[in-house]
């Protein structure tokens, strides 16, 4: 089975202030979410591609913090889903299409959540760091 | 980078209830693996599943940290819920085995993720209960020799089990993730020949 895009929500700069990287995926995730005719609840995979982390955070992965914000079957009980970060620069979003489309391929996954999203990974950015 | 992360907690960490207390163990690694197809149903991974208790993802983070200047990890650990990891990890072990179609007896090496100690005694406690038998001489520990090398465990562990002969070939092999995430996951496997072709090479000094 091929894979399409059901779905597509953004989070613009539209006044150019940052509130980094976890927050833009999530409010693109749940304008995506808001117009997709599935519930987070039926998520299997979350892949954040983002390459900017927030507070340059190296471990736990982006995405779990994006999937504990969706609420997105968190706690292990039921239904589960999985989240990982692929960062693989401005071809992220594709490579983690690639991903979603040979794991709906192989049955392993009926739906994903391709999220990305870059933000100045500094809440207090240094003014001489440019 | 990880080892910075334990240079800047020996800095501050005075005992066990401090938040860096897990970045002691940390150390640096490398791992590089080549997959390619099995050759028959047999061998390889049989089963995988990795799920992700978000509701737990800040439990344990590495970020630069604030105190420091810029160049150290601070490594922030809550005890707290970490046994809660290992709880939830329990289920996932007896799913894997049911879903592989292993009898308890019929696994001969458990791998996990090297964390601590203590996390990995309270899983096999946990997982003995459950199953009635006793497993521990199954595990794989080599914490006391490379610390927590954090994405490489498995594969530090595994070549080193197959140099000392602890892993062989047939053998059924269980690799467990219980990380920072919260990541739990497990994968059964069975090893074709690749102990008695590792071992041959190394013999042969093809490998430095």
């Amino acid at each position: 089975m091929s894979c399409r895009i059901e779905s597509i929500g953004t989070s613009l700069p539209l006044d150019g202030l940052s509130n980094g990287s976890v927050h833009h995926a999530v409010a693109a995730a749940r304008e995506c979410l808001a117009l997709s005719e599935h519930p987070a609840t039926d998520i299997d995979l979350v892949i954040n591609a983002g390459v900017y982390r927030d507070e340059h955070i190296s471990e736990p992965a982006m995405a779990t913090f994006i999937q504990n914000e969706l609420c997105i079957n968190n706690d292990l009980n039921g239904k589960t889903t999985f989240s990982l970060d692929l960062i693989n620069g401005a071809a992220g979003m594709l490579s983690a299409i690639e991903v979603i489309a040979a794991a709906i391929e192989s049955n392993a996954a009926q739906v994903g959540l391709v999220v990305s999203s870059d933000s100045n990974p500094d809440s207090d950015p240094d003014p001489s760091y440019n | 980078m990880i080892t910075y992360t334990y240079e800047s907690a020996l800095k501050h960490v005075e005992d066990n209830f401090n938040g860096q207390f897990a970045a002691l163990t940390l150390g640096d690694s490398g791992a590089a693996l080549i997959l390619d197809g099995s050759p028959n149903d047999k061998y390889g991974f049989h089963y995988i599943k990795m799920a992700t208790g978000s509701k737990w993802s800040d439990m344990c983070i590495a970020k630069p940290s604030e105190e420091e200047s810029g160049r150290n990890d601070e490594y922030r650990f809550r005890p707290a819920p970490a046994p809660g990891g290992v709880v939830q990890a329990v289920p996932f072990y007896l799913e894997a085995m049911e879903k592989t179609g292993w009898t308890h007896d019929e696994l001969d090496v458990f791998m996990p993720h090297q964390t601590s100690r203590r996390a990995i005694t309270k899983f096999i406690d946990l997982a003995e209960e459950a199953i009635e038998q006793t497993f521990k001489t199954k595990f794989i520990f080599n914490l006391q020799k490379y610390g927590n090398t954090a994405s490489t465990t498995y594969f530090v562990a595994l070549r080193e089990s197959i140099l000392n002969g602890n892993i062989q070939p047939d053998q059924n092999m269980m690799f467990a993730s219980v990380a920072s995430g919260l990541q739990i996951g497990m994968s059964s496997y069975t090893m074709d020949d690749l102990p008695l072709r590792y071992r041959n090479y190394m013999t042969k000094g093809a490998i430095a």
